[in-house]
């Protein structure tokens, strides 16, 4: 899968930025990569559902990200919205935590039409999809917070 | 995998807070696992049903999978309009539904709602825009829920979404049952008829229902009326057409309300009009009805019809009225200058109607109009058209009549009234007559409805004029407008005068002229003019003789002189008055008549009352007036002839009629001791009234001179403004009363 990985911090354009969200993370937590609790309510450890759950969420993840590259490149905030709220919503629902925040934010941008920032969210959502991803798999850590 | 039923032998959990996790009692029941492959599921019958609306598979996949111990999944939906098919299908108990999904949300709450008002509706969100939750409330939905809320919070939510659900349902039900109620109470008791008719399908026109009210409206029982068709009582001419049919106005929704006016056939028989209004709607059955409200209106129509009536018929005669006839002689005109041909109007006054009703009464006077009315009415063709315009003044229009025929008919209409126009009240009768005007138009004369009008009013006073009872026919000519102006302007003037009673009376003293005697005065006429002003005679006498009001007058000062000799005879004082009486009050001869009565009512000295006869008027009958006289002096009357010596008639008057007094024109006077051939005129009538057995009473006295002259040349009374000018009679009169304020 194309996908380009950068580091916070080294190839975000504005270096600033970078330190601010070092900042608001101290005064604004994060919320958890993944809160296994929402899974457990749905399905303990060993069901095979959990495993469908988790693939079905990657898979949409992986597809909205392509969507959204398209779509932010072709300033579609139409679709941009409508993308990011779909995975929020999954992403809710399953304990993804800071998957589906990060996609809040790039939906309500979207929603007002303020695109200018949408690359660097995206760049953000990538990261968290492999965050989450990680912490998704049957051996992954534990709930990860920064 | 197929469907898998699912059995849960738990009771789901119900409580607020339960927290229901994996390793919880809750959840380690013996459950089969569902399929992931199909969304279509079976409903166990002990779990409240669940239906999942959201286009994620994800969310469905996790929600179902949350909710399957506690709720029977029936069916899940990825768009709007296969969760309102699937919804319509299963009615679950519950539908959860995602606030953007493809279809719209909001438009899956609406007809989720729409075609099963029984499933609650939960609405899924990840936000709560406060808003848009609001909006889908509004839509139907009982809740809101956030896709991430712990399981715990899901399954509470949704049992209490349920439970509050249907204790909305049972509310409304409760409502409506109630307002059903509520309504029965109002349309069986009301006042008003009410009904319920069916607008569609083969019931359509028919009654549903119906209340006491409308049964007895129409005088039939509740119970024949259900089923039965309105048609059944309305009016044959009133039974609709398509276009006019309100009720199927209504059913072709054109209208949402609907008023309407028809009459019924009550089962006896009888007309009722009745008003009514007709709304539309949707009863419990799913059918198109319309409610009726209907009001009897028969009275209020018998009213309209009788002011209808009234506004062109006169009360008393039953007769057209003033304004009915214009309407018709409008018409007739009209008739007349577009098609040709010819017509004519006769105008009616009776004569001596006024005594009449002064002497025997209005209702006798009633009586006499509503009996002559009806004579004359049969002695018309039917074509003929008849119209009270006043008192006793009526107007016949005789369309394609010519002059001659015209008089024919006018004739026949004098002879009429002469015969019947008698009325007897106790001992006392009175007879009137008629004059009649007639006028005539054709195609070619250039007249108005008014202008006939007033042509044959002209004419009827010109038949007065020449001694009544008689017909005048009206003579076109060159100054017909200028007459036409000025006599509409003072016959309306007199009219109103004699009818309001504006005419005022002042006195001037007659006074001895060598000895005293019993006070007399003349009382002198004025018209008040409604300014202040009083108006003399000679600015009014003219018309008033010229329009026929004179002998009204005349008896108006004749009874006020009576009344006034009456009661100074009943304080005991002395007094003797002189009024004026024309030559057309003479020659309608009744006055002697009237005298008599007045004087029966109202006892007075004998010569107390003088009339004094002018020659304005030739007096047409002289033997008439021989006898009229002769009667009048039989009441104690006593006649004085006026202004002698300023016409030629007066020594023609003196051989035939026995006078009292004579009083010399005050040509005569005025310059008397300066001018000898007056002196030698007094002397000489001096003369022959003293031969005749008369006095003598010198008018324009205006000097001690003159006096002394006159009472050397033996006149008996001297009159003018030396001896007492006229005035008020409180001013001029002596005081009744010793405490009177008069001098």
């Amino acid at each position: 899968m194309a996908r380009s990985r950068r580091r916070m911090g080294r190839t975000d354009p504005d270096p600033r930025k970078g330190r601010r969200r070092s900042a608001d993370a101290a005064t604004h937590p994060q919320p958890p990569v993944l809160d296994r609790s929402e899974l457990d309510e749905i399905c303990h450890d060993g069901d095979p559902l959990r495993g469908q759950l988790t693939t079905m969420l990657l898979d949409q993840g992986r597809s909205a990200i392509t969507a959204l590259t398209a779509a932010i490149a072709a300033g579609d905030a139409t679709t941009i919205q409508r993308t990011a709220h779909a995975l929020k919503g999954s992403a809710a629902i399953l304990g993804a935590k800071r998957l589906a925040a990060i996609s809040s934010e790039l939906c309500d941008c979207a929603a007002s039409n303020q695109l200018a920032d949408a690359p660097r969210q995206l760049t953000v959502l990538e990261h968290v999809y492999d965050l989450t991803t990680v912490a998704m798999s049957p051996n992954g850590p534990p709930v990860q917070h920064y | 995998m197929g469907s898998t039923r699912l059995v849960i032998t738990q009771p789901p959990a119900v409580a607020r807070g339960l927290s229901v996790r994996a390793d919880s009692p809750a959840r380690s029941v013996s459950t089969k696992k569902e399929s992931m492959a199909t969304d279509q599921l079976v409903a166990g019958r002990d779990l409240p049903s669940a239906l999942l609306a959201d286009d994620e598979v994800v969310i469905r996949t996790a929600l179902r999978a949350q909710l399957k111990d506690e709720f029977a999944i029936v069916a899940c939906a990825e768009d709007a309009g296969s969760a309102i098919e699937l919804v319509r299908r299963h009615r679950p108990d519950v539908a959860l539904v995602d606030i953007e999904m493809p279809g719209g949300g909001l438009q899956a709450t609406t007809g989720i709602h729409g075609v099963s008002p029984e499933t609650a509706i939960v609405i899924m969100t990840s936000d709560e825009r406060r808003s848009s939750v609001l909006e889908f409330m509004n839509a139907g939905a009982i809740a809101y829920l956030r896709k991430d809320a712990p399981l715990h919070q899901l399954t509470a939510r949704l049992h209490e979404a349920i439970t509050a659900h249907r204790a909305v349902l049972v509310r409304a039900d409760r409502q409506r049952m109630a307002t059903k109620d509520g309504f029965r109470a109002a349309f069986e008791q009301a006042a008003v008829g009410m009904a319920i008719v069916a607008l569609e399908g083969a019931e359509a026109g028919r009654l549903v229902q119906a209340n006491a009210a409308y049964a007895l409206m129409i005088g039939r029982e509740v119970g024949d009326l259900i089923g039965a068709n309105l048609e059944q009582w309305t009016h044959p001419d009133d039974l609709p057409d398509g276009v006019t049919d309100p009720l199927a106005n209504l059913a072709r929704e054109s209208f949402e309300r609907v008023e309407f006016e028809q009459r019924y056939v009550h089962a006896d028989g009888h007309v009722i009009y009745a008003l009514g209004t007709a709304a539309s709607y949707v009863d419990e059955d799913a059918r198109r009805v319309a409610i009726l409200q209907v009001l009897d209106i028969s009275e209020r129509k018998q009213f309209e019809e009788r002011l209808e009536y009234l506004a062109d018929h006169d009360v008393l005669t039953g007769l057209f009225n003033r304004r009915r006839l214009q309407e018709e002689l409008g018409r007739e005109v009209a008739r007349v200058h577009r098609y040709g041909g010819h017509g004519a109007v006769l105008a009616l006054d009776f004569d001596g109607f006024k005594f009449v009703n002064d002497t025997l009464g209005h209702a006798a006077g009633d009586e006499l109009v509503a009996s002559l009315a009806g004579a004359v009415g049969r002695a018309l063709r039917d074509s003929d058209i008849v119209a009270r315009t006043g008192g006793d003044e009526f107007v016949v229009i005789l369309p394609e009549a010519e002059e001659q025929s015209a008089r024919l008919v006018a004739e026949k209409l004098l002879s009429v009234i002469r015969n019947e126009g008698l009325v007897l009240r106790d001992d006392r009768q009175a007879r009137v007559t008629t004059s009649i005007g007639i006028t005539t138009f054709g195609a070619h004369d250039h007249v108005t409805a008014e202008d006939l009008m007033v042509e044959a009013d002209i004419a009827m006073y010109d038949a007065k004029t020449a001694g009544k009872d008689r017909c005048w026919t009206y003579v076109r000519d060159e100054h017909r407008r200028e007459r036409i102006a000025v006599r509409q302007g003072w016959l309306e003037r007199l009219r109103i005068a004699v009818e309001r009673e504006q005419f005022v009376l002042h006195a001037q003293p007659i006074v001895p002229v060598c000895s005293n005697g019993v006070p007399r005065f003349e009382l002198l006429l004025r018209l008040a003019d409604g300014r202040g002003e009083l108006i003399a005679p000679g600015a009014f006498l003219y018309n008033a003789e010229r329009f026929g009001f004179i002998q009204s007058i005349d008896y108006w000062v004749m009874s006020e002189a009576v009344k006034l000799l009456h009661e100074y005879h009943a304080h005991g004082r002395d007094l003797a008055l002189a009024i004026n009486v024309s030559g057309m009050t003479l020659n309608e001869g009744a006055i002697g008549e009237q005298l008599g009565l007045l004087l029966e009512a109202h006892r007075i000295p004998e010569g107390s009352l003088v009339l004094e006869l002018t020659e304005t008027v030739a007096i047409s009958n002289i033997e008439r007036a021989r006898q009229l006289a002769f009667d009048l002096r039989a009441l104690g009357c006593r006649l004085a002839l006026d202004d002698f010596g300023a016409g030629f008639a007066n020594f023609y008057y003196l051989k035939h009629l026995e006078f009292d007094y004579i009083k010399i024109d005050g040509e005569f006077v005025k310059r008397l001791p300066e001018t000898r051939a007056d002196q030698l005129v007094v002397k000489a009538v001096v003369d022959i009234a003293r031969g005749l057995g008369s006095d003598t009473i010198a008018e324009f006295v205006q000097n001690d001179e003159t006096l002394a002259m006159l009472r050397e040349l033996g006149v008996g009374y001297a009159q003018g403004y030396h001896t007492g000018r006229p005035g008020p009679l409180d001013l001029v009169l002596p005081a009744l009363e010793a405490t009177d304020r008069r001098a």
